[in-house]
């Protein structure tokens, strides 16, 4: 009687094995339970490039870092019951206003309940990723409700947004 | 060499604080809390059925032996069979820090 070991990616004994998007629901909460933090890797391109398909998030309870303006966020989807972490645009007394940095459109108010923790650090290629967590984050939701960011990103010149990605990685 | 942890069938264990247990698609999986951090990238660990029904039968606090007898009648197994799986188990259990012993009686 033995213990099965096998990686999430990399599953032993042949068997397939992926996490859904409810049972990492499940995962975080249970995580969160325990008052531990939830390390696992994101699928998508809604919040790029802030963060991007494959990168690796870390969220942290709201309980321990609370949701503020502009602050990424994991929330579960009312309508379609699926995990996604989009950023905080706006603040309407109980709810909160959520919205991807590559979206046209906001995804509507989600209450603290439906939030389910905060991104508290970001991993692309074993390098930390510090932009878009700071203080700049104000600038990213404001541009972000404004409906200006996706404008700033087409205006930016190519080099500087090689810059700007450069600058991500440091 | 780290000596590996033994376990006896007149001990209570009981399944340690810093593990997630959680049945995903049909499988009971353990996933260890290392530095406060449930990591999915980090390798986790998938209980077998039989091993799922002797998981259960630890959390009220019977020791091996109680556990084993009961198992025995519920799958009509051979008692010797049954302690002998169930401390493989354990053992490796406990080695890999996912069950602690409470006490022995």
């Amino acid at each position: 009687m033995r213990l099965e070991e096998f990686e999430p990616d990399l599953c032993k004994n042949e068997q397939e094995f992926s996490i859904s998007g409810l049972d990492t629901i499940e995962l975080i909460k249970f995580a969160f339970a325990k008052d531990a933090l939830f390390r696992f890797k994101v699928k998508g391109f809604s919040m790029s490039p802030f963060i991007r398909d494959g990168d690796i998030v870390k969220l942290s309870p709201v309980s321990h870092y609370p949701i503020s303006f502009g602050r990424s966020v994991a929330c579960v989807c009312p309508a379609h019951n699926r995990l996604m972490i989009h950023r905080v645009i706006s603040k309407k007394k109980e709810h909160y206003l959520i919205k991807g940095d590559n979206c046209f459109a906001p995804d509507g108010l989600m209450s603290k309940e439906d939030i389910l923790g905060c991104v508290i650090g970001i991993e692309r290629k074993n390098k930390a990723v510090f932009f878009g967590l700071g203080p700049e984050r104000i600038i990213i939701a404001f541009l972000s409700r404004k409906g200006l960011l996706l404008l700033v990103k087409q205006l930016i010149p190519e080099s500087l947004r090689k810059l700007i990605k450069c600058r991500m990685l440091l | 060499m780290e000596s590996k942890i033994k376990a006896d069938l007149d001990t209570i264990y009981t399944p340690a604080k810093d593990i997630v247990a959680k049945e995903i698609q049909k499988e009971f999986v353990l996933i260890p809390i290392k530095d406060n951090v449930v990591d999915m990238e980090n390798k986790f660990f998938k209980l077998t059925e039989t091993a799922k029904a002797m998981w259960d039968k630890m959390s009220p606090g019977k020791n091996l032996k109680e556990i084993a007898r009961e198992l025995s009648m519920e799958y009509e197994a051979p008692l010797e069979l049954i302690e002998r799986d169930l401390l493989l188990l354990v053992e490796d259990l406990l080695n890999r820090r996912m069950l602690i012993a409470v006490r022995r009686v």
